[in-house]
């Protein structure tokens, strides 16, 4: 089989725009509704470019979006770190997970991060109710499909 | 470790300048469209001016209230107009649940954390963190904010703080039988160390006695327009007794 093409510059390019999207200003009632972008683009490299994107990578990448948000130091790092650790695990079935697989996966991914994010924000005392979680969660798996495929050309798995 | 934060921030905050771009060119655009140039030109410096001077305009409903009193004091000081300076909103802040808006840095304007933010009505908030192209401005109704105040008619002392809503202030520490009523104006009181005396801040909406609390439960409405308002004025006026806070210049001071 023919090498695909060095994703790195798809890699850098699709993690900026994740980090514009998770800044752009959006109308007052969809704010809820905003799709965790970095964690989805983070998570969909780790499971198809291992070598480029790893955890410590996907640790850097949530720090600098904590920067970004000017959240407190590491809550992004620590939720992006452990949505990518679980979907490294998905390294040990080998293949490609289909669509509809890889978006009920996502589901539980989302829903892990955004417990813990929950967790986060009980401690540092922000954040809002267990509610408020919902639309993201539901938002984050429905745009999944559209990143996966936008990104599928420069997946390195066979 | 501040610093780094604060070297990294700068390196995160294009993100936001980028985002404020496209909003930008539709607003010129279709400004150009319905005034044309000249017009243009001069709308944009006459709304300027009107903000400086409602600026100024603000603090006359409680120069008014102590002018009675001010009579009595016959070494009244001067009233020296505050320095302010014109900033824009760029962005607010992706969470929902915190109340913080993005504003342009420019080179010459040394803003300073703590600093009061106003707009043509009221108190904004305070600046909170500066970069090196923007500053983060975090609103009155952020849950983490607070403001000492006053009520205007009485001059109850208070501490206002934020609940998160876009419109809800809480009003805390009034006791039960003060004398405070829907409609009261709250100013600032010049207590604390960021916001000078006298800047009109919210207005008593709701006022609840709880059964057995001591104080009362009272919720204000901010008179600034949070989430409109795209000019705002940055401050530059310390409260008076900021001074007499630091130990080495009360030691000169007449006290003596």
């Amino acid at each position: 089989m023919a090498r695909r093409a060095s994703p790195f510059w798809a890699i850098v390019v699709s993690i900026l725009v994740a980090m514009l999207f998770s800044v752009m200003p959006i109308a007052e009632p969809l704010l809820l509704w905003r799709p965790d972008w970095v964690l989805l683009v983070v998570v969909f490299w780790v499971m198809h470019a291992p070598s480029y994107i790893g955890i410590w990578m996907a640790l850097i990448i949530g720090l600098l979006l904590d920067v970004l948000l000017a959240t407190p130091l590491a809550l992004n790092g620590t939720i992006i770190l452990v949505a990518a650790y679980l979907a490294s695990m998905t390294k040990r079935w080998g293949g490609v997970l289909s669509m509809r697989q890889s978006t009920l996966l996502i589901l539980g991914l989302v829903i892990v991060a955004r417990a813990v994010q929950y967790v986060l924000h009980l401690v540092t005392g922000l954040g809002g109710g267990l509610v408020h979680q919902l639309p993201g969660i539901v938002a984050s798996t429905l745009i999944w499909p559209a990143i996966m495929l936008m990104l599928i050309k420069w997946s390195q798995r066979s | 470790m501040i610093g780094a934060r604060q070297g990294v921030y700068s390196l995160m905050e294009p993100a936001y300048v980028a985002m404020a771009v496209p909003g930008q060119i539709i607003e010129q655009v279709s400004e150009s469209i319905r005034l044309g140039a000249a017009l243009q030109e001069e709308n944009n410096q006459l709304r300027k001016q009107n903000l400086l001077y409602s600026a100024q305009l603000q603090r006359l409903p409680q120069l008014l209230g102590e002018n009675a009193e001010l009579r009595r004091l016959s070494e009244a000081e001067l009233d020296v107009p505050a320095a302010v300076k014109l900033v824009e909103v760029i962005g607010v802040d992706p969470d929902p649940s915190r109340k913080i808006v993005i504003i342009r840095n420019e080179p010459g304007v040394k803003l300073y954390r703590g600093q009061p933010v106003l707009d043509a009505n009221g108190v904004m908030g305070r600046v909170q963190r500066i970069g090196q192209q923007t500053a983060r401005v975090i609103l009155l109704t952020d849950r983490t904010h607070s403001v000492p105040v006053r009520v205007n008619r009485t001059g109850i002392r208070a501490i206002l703080n934020g609940t998160g809503d876009a419109q809800e202030l809480s009003l805390q520490f009034v006791p039960e039988k003060s004398d405070i009523k829907p409609g009261d104006l709250l100013t600032t009181s010049g207590l604390g160390n960021d916001f000078p005396a006298g800047y009109p801040v919210a207005r008593v909406t709701k006022i609840r006695r709880l059964g057995d609390d001591q104080f009362l439960d009272i919720t204000a409405r901010p008179i600034a327009n949070l989430d409109r308002s795209r000019f705002l004025l940055a401050l530059f006026d310390r409260p008076a007794n900021n001074l007499l806070l630091r130990p080495e210049e009360s030691q000169n001071g007449e006290t003596r």
